[in-house]
C-alpha cells in the first residue's frame, strides 16, 4: 500500500475515535476546550509516530528471531510505557516551554488504545517499518483531527440550552454520532477512486 | 469479605454507565451479543486475578515502580486469555481482534489496581473484581442485545447442540436498521443511555 | 543504590515469572491452534471441493490475490485460496473452478465485515450468483450485471460484493492462465 492511502485510511476511512472507538476515553474527557485538545493530539501523534517503530523494530529484531511472539502483547505495552517515561524526560530537559505545554497529557497516553492498538494493527498487516511510521503518524493525526472537531463543538454546545439529562457527556455522545455519520462518506471506494490500491 | 465490594460494581459504581471507563471495547465490539459475553468474560477473568495477585504482593511491589508492575502483571493474563480463546473459542477470538489484547489498556483494570486491589485485601479485591467485571459484561450485553436487534434483526448466541446460535427476529431482519450496526449507531446509543442513566440519578436526587 | 538494586530485581522477577507462566501457556495452547487452523481448511476445502479429490497445497506466487491452489478430481479442475480486501478488512475465501474457468463452488473463510451488511457473504446462498460462471458467461463485477433480485440481496454491502466478485474474476482468470497444462 502507497504511504498516501495509509495516511487516508487511518486519518478518514478507519479514524481511530469515530470508526474503531479506540481511544475514547481522552477523546470526551480531554475536549472540553480547543487547546487541550489540541495539545492531548500533538502529543499523541508524537508518542504514536516514535512507538510505532519502536514496537516494530523490538518485534522483528527481538521477538521473531527468538520465536517469542506469544509474549507480544506484554512487550509492546512495556516498551509503550518506557517510551512515553522516556519522552516525557527528553522534552523536561530539552524544552520546558514544549513540557508545560505537553506534560500533563504524556501519562495519559500510555493507557492510550490508540498506541497499543496501532502498533498491534501494524503487526497484524505486515507493513514494513516506513508504513509503520506512516500509519502511526495518521494514527495520531486521525484522533487530532476528531478531538479539535469535537472541541469545537461542545465550545458550541455550552453556549446553547441543552437538557439536563444530556448535559455533558451525553450530548457529547450525539455530537460524536453525528461526526461518525459524516465520516461514513469516507470509505474503501475512495482509495478506488482515487486509484491507490 | 464484604459482599458490598461486590454488588457495588454491578449497579451503584457499574464501571460503563456510572464511572465511564473502559468505553473501546465497549462500543467496539457490541455488534454482536457473543462477542460482548466473550469480552465480559476475559474482562472478568483478566480483573478477578489481577485483582487478587495485586493485592497480594501490595506489601512488595515498591511504590516507585508499581504502575509497570500492574501493567505487566495485567498484560500477562491478558495474553493467557489470548492463547486460550484462540485454541478454544476461535471464533470469537477472530470477532473480537484487536480489541482483545487492548484489554490490557482497558481503564477498568487498572483504574481498580490501582484504586481498590492495592489498598484492600485479597478477599475483598477479588469480590471488587468480580463485581466490577459482571457489572461490565451486564452492560456490553445490553448495548449488543439494543444493537444487533435493531441493527440486524437478529440475536446471535453461543450454538449448542441443534440450536444454531442465532435468533432471527421476524420483520426486523428483513429490514433493519443498519446504522444502529455501524459506529454512529453505537455512539448515539451510548449518548442516549448515559442520558437515561443521569435522568435516573437526577430524580433520585431530586426526591 | 541500594533501593535502586531491589526495585529492578523486583521489576525483573515479576517479568520473568508472567514470561514463564505465557511460555506455559504457549507450549499448552500452540499445538491446538495449529491443529485448529488445518482442520478450518480443511472443512473449508472439502465445503468446495464438491465431492471430488483434493490434491497438496501448492503456494502460488504469480497472481495479485490467487495465494495457495490445490488441484482438484482428476485434473478436472483447481481449488484456489484468494485474499482481498473488503470494507473491514481482509476477507479470505476458497472457490472451486473448472479448468474452463467457470466456478464450480466458493466460500468466504474468514471476513471482519459489518454483521448484517458484508457479513452476508458468509451465509449459504450468496455465493449462488457465481457459480457456473467464468467460462463463456462473465463473472458479475458490477450491481448492474446482476439479476435484480441478486442486487438487492447485495445492496448496502456494495464494497464486500465488489472485492469477492474481483477476487473470483481473478480466480477465474488465473485458472485459464494456466489452463490446458
Amino acid at each position: 500500500m502507497s504511504y498516501i492511502a495509509i495516511l487516508l485510511t487511518y486519518v478518514f476511512i478507519n479514524n481511530f475515535i469515530l470508526v474503531q472507538f479506540m481511544g475514547l476515553c481522552p477523546f470526551i474527557g480531554v475536549s472540553k476546550n480547543n487547546e487541550t485538545a489540541i495539545g492531548m493530539g500533538v502529543a499523541l501523534t508524537f508518542v504514536t509516530g516514535v512507538s510505532s517503530i519502536a514496537c516494530w523494530v523490538v518485534y522483528y529484531g527481538l521477538l521473531m528471531p527468538f520465536n517469542l511472539t506469544y509474549l507480544r502483547t506484554v512487550v509492546f505495552i512495556l516498551v509503550i510505557a518506557a517510551l512515553v517515561q522516556l519522552v516525557e524526560m527528553i522534552i523536561k530537559k530539552m524544552s520546558p516551554a514544549l513540557y508545560k505545554a505537553l506534560g500533563i497529557y504524556l501519562p495519559l497516553i500510555t493507557t492510550n488504545c490508540i498506541v497499543l492498538g496501532i502498533a498491534i494493527i501494524n503487526i497484524d498487516k505486515g507493513y514494513n517499518l516506513l508504513e509503520c511510521f506512516a500509519s502511526g503518524i495518521a494514527a495520531g493525526l486521525g484522533f487530532t483531527l476528531a478531538i479539535i472537531l469535537m472541541s469545537n463543538i461542545r465550545e458550541k454546545i455550552d453556549l446553547n440550552p441543552v437538557r439536563k439529562s444530556f448535559q455533558g457527556v451525553p450530548i457529547a455522545f450525539i455530537s460524536a454520532s453525528l461526526m461518525a455519520l459524516a465520516f461514513m462518506a469516507f470509505d474503501k471506494s475512495l482509495l478506488a477512486n482515487l486509484h491507490l490500491v | 469479605m464484604n459482599i458490598k465490594e461486590f454488588t457495588k460494581g454491578l449497579f451503584k459504581e457499574n464501571p460503563t454507565f456510572i464511572i465511564m471507563l473502559g468505553m473501546c471495547p465497549t462500543l467496539g465490539v457490541t455488534t454482536q451479543v457473543v462477542n460482548a459475553l466473550g469480552m465480559g468474560a476475559a474482562v472478568i477473568f483478566v480483573l478477578t486475578f489481577s485483582n487478587i495477585l495485586i493485592s497480594a504482593l501490595k506489601k512488595i511491589i515498591p511504590d516507585c515502580v508499581r504502575i509497570p508492575c500492574y501493567i505487566v502483571v495485567i498484560a500477562c493474563f491478558v495474553s493467557i486469555v489470548e492463547m486460550v480463546m484462540h485454541a478454544y473459542l476461535p471464533s470469537v477470538f477472530n470477532a473480537l481482534g484487536v480489541y482483545l489484547p487492548l484489554v490490557v489498556v482497558n481503564c477498568i483494570i487498572l483504574g481498580r489496581a490501582e484504586a481498590f486491589a492495592n489498598k484492600n485485601s485479597v478477599g475483598d479485591s477479588a469480590l471488587d473484581g468480580l463485581g466490577m467485571g459482571l457489572g461490565f459484561t451486564m452492560s456490553l450485553t445490553l448495548i449488543a442485545l439494543i444493537r444487533e436487534v435493531i441493527g440486524a434483526g437478529t440475536i446471535t448466541l453461543i450454538p449448542i447442540g441443534s440450536f444454531s446460535g442465532t435468533i432471527t427476529i421476524p420483520g426486523l431482519s428483513a429490514n433493519p436498521v443498519r446504522v444502529m450496526s455501524l459506529a454512529a449507531g453505537a455512539l448515539l446509543l451510548m449518548g442516549l443511555l448515559k442520558a437515561f442513566f443521569q435522568y435516573l440519578q437526577n430524580r433520585k436526587e431530586a426526591r | 543504590m541500594k533501593t535502586y538494586i531491589k526495585v529492578a530485581l523486583i521489576l525483573g522477577s515479576i517479568c520473568a515469572v508472567s514470561a514463564l507462566l505465557l511460555a506455559f501457556v504457549n507450549q499448552v495452547t500452540e499445538p491446538v491452534i495449529k491443529a485448529l487452523a488445518s482442520q478450518e481448511e480443511i472443512a473449508a476445502l472439502s465445503d468446495v471441493a464438491a465431492g471430488m479429490k483434493i490434491g497438496a497445497k501448492e503456494a502460488v506466487a504469480d497472481s495479485d490475490l490467487v495465494k495457495e491452489r490445490y488441484s482438484l478430481g482428476n485434473k478436472e479442475g483447481w481449488i484456489l485460496k484468494v485474499e482481498t480486501n473488503g470494507y473491514g478488512g481482509p476477507i479470505s475465501l476458497v472457490a472451486s473452478l473448472l479448468n474452463d474457468g467457470s466456478i464450480i463452488a466458493a466460500k468466504v473463510v474468514s471476513s471482519s465485515e459489518t454483521p448484517g451488511l458484508g457479513k452476508k457473504s458468509e451465509l449459504p446462498g450468496y455465493m449462488d450468483m457465481f457459480i457456473g460462471k467464468g467460462a463463456s458467461s462473465q463473472i458479475p463485477t458490477s450491481k448492474d450485471m446482476l439479476s435484480s433480485e441478486d442486487s438487492q440481496a447485495v445492496s448496502g454491502a456494495s464494497v464486500t460484493f465488489t472485492a469477492i466478485s474481483k477476487a473470483l474474476d481473478s480466480a477465474s482468470a488465473y485458472v485459464k492462465s494456466i489452463g490446458g497444462r
